[in-house]
């Protein structure tokens, strides 16, 4: 028989596998006279169950069978986690299960707040350490809250940081499952963890330490207080101090708040000697116990120490598994890199922009114009290191509003929470509306149809064309003036696409705030900022990027145009046309490039499965992007075919009638754009462009992500 | 979980797979029933023995055009993840028991010598035209051989 729940007097060493190895270390520490505060697991028996009684089982297994991971991008992993975490979200627990759980609350827990920690087995060993990659809930109180919070923890097995981590060390996830520790929360006026060797020291042991409790110090917001301690006498070798002791993490309504702490504490350091010297002994003792170094938890009472976990201290390479974590982000560090973003990078990125267009290049002799290709290649790298750094982990603003909406909401479509986003006005959107004007002038008047077509242009068309060009011409994508008015002859012989409106975005937002009690309404209010803000920043950047990257073609151009002159090759690389422009005597050779076939001609992929990201099915004729003019080739209603979208093509997208990409996800440019224009869209199709020909005939199921190929 | 190439997707449910489903018809009716098949080196044909006052002879001699059905699958949720279901799309006739084609069917299929020896059964083979490969429930593939 399955035993669904065990409390924490009754644990022994056989339900180890059953309870996990938080839940099962801390009964042996407890047993030894440790001071743990009560708990109770909910054992990985009561997972499993959980999984079959409400199907679950076979659809996760649908899901991952989607696509193997190793292929997936850290988006698609999202969307993947993002929609299994819905599925359990929505799930109900089997009453077999509930009553056993709430039996055991109304018990003992029923007056406490608890804590609910993920416990998996096999989670932490000498080898393995999940430690961060689950998640926690503090400060849950009342049954319904505890028994949603139960299937959080087990959800966030399948999140993309806990999946892509047992991918690393090459743990099965099927195999995987999860226990829950049940534990009454202790309020501490000061927390921290103690290491009792310092990885970094074999004869020291490192405490730190914070004011409040001790999630500020887990996820980084709060800098703690440090001391280094000589393990054999646990005499201090060194204090620490914190740079500034301005903040603590104390208990709210529901769940727990960043707040000021007050002027008394900031001077004063949160430990005392006699503090230091007990959980020094504790750690040792703790050590002693489990025969291996130990990395623990604890929280300190109107003077009592309770230990709230121990594990072994990992041998894995932390910088490896901080990656991992690093897919998780506090709503704290979202806000300063918004202010970061928005404040410093974005205003230097548009006056890097500004400052390369006062140059012409037609005035500089070719040692010149090498120097420019070098200078703006140097800009250019170094915005896109940026992009990678910064601009990305922003794109979590939305991931981040994502989770607590669905958490809170409970919508039956994972992604309905995109439709609060889109309130923003994004610069591809802008974009598209001035070419639409532009096509709009076409679709009236037949005679500019043929001025354009003999390529004569004047007039008010001229005027808003060329004031289209200077603000949005400029991107690696738009070679010269003609592509784009070939694309806007297409556009006008196509009727014009309206953009979708968000369904009802505004009653969406308003559902979404008043779920939250009034004094948690402004941070609903917040995160919904943030969102919006990331979504708006996700595509303008590239926008801003694609920008500064067309000046640093331009120049390349420019110096290619030159060497033609003296019949060097066009196929040649950066460094080779600034060698060549240096140097008159220097004749570089072709680069050739080699192609990979995905697969060998006889096989031809007819149905693959991708990402749904834009609802709709559509049959048409297939365009494959594969080089920069082939965006110009698009014609009305094809489906375009691509490998990456990024917001500098997306000009073709009020053209197409569906939008096939390798790259996949939700959240990436080709998705929004998509979902935008109400067309299909699959993404996190491998391959894509290598697999589809120009003039197959594709169908694109937005609804269950799915593309069908036929060749004639 | 990596995923294989379709190639040895297939050779790897041609080789470890014994029973098989035939699809045949008469005038517009369908017909399938399980089958002992064999298959050659390069997958080009698919051999197995029917008597020959059955059903599926009697479909397969009014017409040559069939469809066999080859899967791994163990009747578990995990299919859904782990099967390969493989469909040979061909033309079916009968052949003389020749020791090259006896010899390959009975490498595979040894307890069925009693049967396939019987005169009154008939040696079939497919020339398989296109292999259509699904797995992952919903990842399809087409190899064309000819």
């Amino acid at each position: 028989m399955n035993t669904l729940i065990i409390p924490m007097e009754n644990i022994t060493e056989e339900d180890k596998e059953n309870v996990g190895g938080k839940a099962y270390s801390l009964s042996r520490l407890r047993k030894k006279g440790f001071n743990v505060p009560k708990y109770f697991s909910v054992t990985a028996d009561a997972y499993r169950k959980f999984l079959k009684d409400s199907g679950l089982e076979g659809q996760i297994l649908l899901e991952i069978s989607r696509k193997d991971f190793g292929k997936m991008r850290w988006e698609e992993m999202w969307d993947t986690s993002l929609r299994l975490k819905n599925l359990f979200i929505g799930a109900s627990i089997s009453n077999e299960i509930e009553n056993e759980i709430i039996s055991e609350i109304a018990m003992k827990y029923y007056q406490f707040p608890v804590v609910i920690r993920s416990s998996a087995p096999g989670e932490d060993s000498v080898n393995t350490s999940f430690a961060g990659i689950h998640e926690s809930y503090v400060n849950v109180r009342g049954i319904d809250p505890i028994l949603e919070h139960v299937k959080l923890v087990w959800a966030s097995l399948w999140s993309d940081s806990a999946i892509l981590y047992r991918e690393e060390l090459g743990l099965d996830i099927r195999q995987s499952s999860m226990a829950v520790l049940v534990q009454e929360l202790v309020e501490g006026e000061k927390s921290g963890i103690v290491f009792s060797k310092d990885p970094n020291n074999e004869s020291h042991l490192t405490i730190e330490a914070v004011y409040g409790l001790n999630e500020g110090l887990v996820s980084g917001d709060i800098e703690p207080d440090r001391w280094i301690l000589d393990r054999k006498n646990g005499e201090i070798v060194q204090h620490i101090v914190a740079s500034d002791r301005e903040k603590s993490v104390r208990l709210n309504e529901s769940g727990t708040s960043l707040e000021k702490l007050p002027a008394a504490f900031s001077d004063k350091e949160p430990l005392n000697d006699d503090e230091i010297r007990r959980i020094y002994e504790m750690a040792m003792f703790s050590e002693k116990v489990f025969d291996s170094p130990q990395d623990m938890e604890w929280t300190i009472r109107d003077n009592e120490i309770f230990l709230l976990q121990s594990r072994p201290i990992t041998t894995l390479d932390d910088k490896e598994k901080s990656w991992y974590i690093s897919l998780k982000r506090t709503f704290e560090n979202l806000k300063a890199l918004r202010m970061k973003i928005e404040n410093v990078l974005i205003p230097k990125m548009i006056s890097d922009s500004g400052s390369m267009s006062q140059l012409d290049l037609q005035d500089l002799n070719d040692i010149e114009i090498a120097d420019v290709i070098i200078f703006r290649r140097s800009i250019f790298q170094k915005w896109d290191a940026t992009y990678t750094k910064e601009f990305i982990p922003f794109a979590h603003g939305m991931r981040f509003f994502g989770d607590v909406y669905n958490e809170k909401m409970k919508p039956s479509d994972p992604y309905e929470f995109m439709d609060l986003l889109t309130n923003s006005d994004l610069l591809s959107l802008q974009r598209n509306k001035q070419l639409n004007l532009l096509a709009e002038m076409v679709r009236k008047d037949n005679s500019l149809r043929k001025r354009i077509d003999s390529g004569s242009i004047e007039g008010e068309f001229a005027n808003i064309f060329e004031d289209f060009m200077e603000l949005f011409g400029r991107s690696s994508y738009i070679e010269d003036k003609t592509q784009m008015l070939k694309l806007i002859l297409e556009l006008s012989s196509h009727p014009e696409t309206e953009v979708a409106n968000s369904k009802d975005s505004q009653a969406l937002t308003k559902d979404f705030l008043y779920k939250f009690d009034p004094k948690e309404r402004s941070y609903a209010s917040e995160l919904l900022d943030i969102g919006r803000a990331s979504y708006k920043l996700r595509d303008d950047d590239n926008i801003y990027l694609g920008n500064i990257e067309g000046y640093y073609l331009d120049s390349v151009k420019e110096g290619k145009q030159r060497l033609l002159k003296r019949n060097i090759e066009q196929n040649i690389s950066d460094d080779d046309v600034i060698k060549a422009l240096r140097d008159l005597n220097y004749v570089p050779k072709k680069e050739v490039l080699t192609q990979e076939n995905a697969l060998p001609e006889r096989f031809m992929v007819r149905q693959i499965q991708g990402q749904p990201a834009s609802k709709g099915l559509v049959s048409g004729i297939a365009r494959v992007i594969e080089e920069k003019d082939d965006l110009f080739n698009v014609r009305s209603g094809e489906i375009l075919i691509c490998d990456a979208i990024d917001p500098n093509m997306t000009f073709v997208a009020p053209l197409v009638s569906g939008i096939v990409e390798r790259r996949g996800g939700m959240l990436i440019h080709g998705a929004i754009i998509a979902r935008k224009y109400g067309i299909p869209c699959v993404t996190g199709i491998t391959d894509a462009i290598d697999i589809i020909n120009t003039g197959d005939e594709v169908t694109v199921d937005g609804y269950l992500g799915i593309v069908m190929i036929q060749r004639k | 979980m990596e995923e294989k190439v379709p190639e040895e997707n297939l050779r790897q449910v041609l080789m470890e797979q014994g029973l098989a489903v035939l699809a045949t018809e008469k005038e517009g009716d369908p017909y399938t029933n399980l089958i002992a098949f064999a298959a050659t080196e390069d997958f080009k044909k698919l051999f197995f023995v029917t008597p020959r006052f059955t059903r599926k002879y009697s479909n397969i001699q009014l017409s040559h055009n069939a469809s066999i059905l080859i899967d791994n699958r163990s009747n578990t949720i995990s299919d859904f993840k782990d099967a390969t279901a493989v469909n040979a799309m061909g033309a079916i006739r009968e052949v003389d028991k020749e020791p090259s084609f006896v010899d390959q069917y009975l490498s595979k299929q040894p307890h069925l010598e009693k049967f396939l020896k019987s005169p009154s059964s008939a040696m079939m083979m497919m020339e398989v035209k296109k292999y259509i490969i699904a797995t992952s429930f919903q990842n399809v593939v087409e190899m064309n051989l000819r």
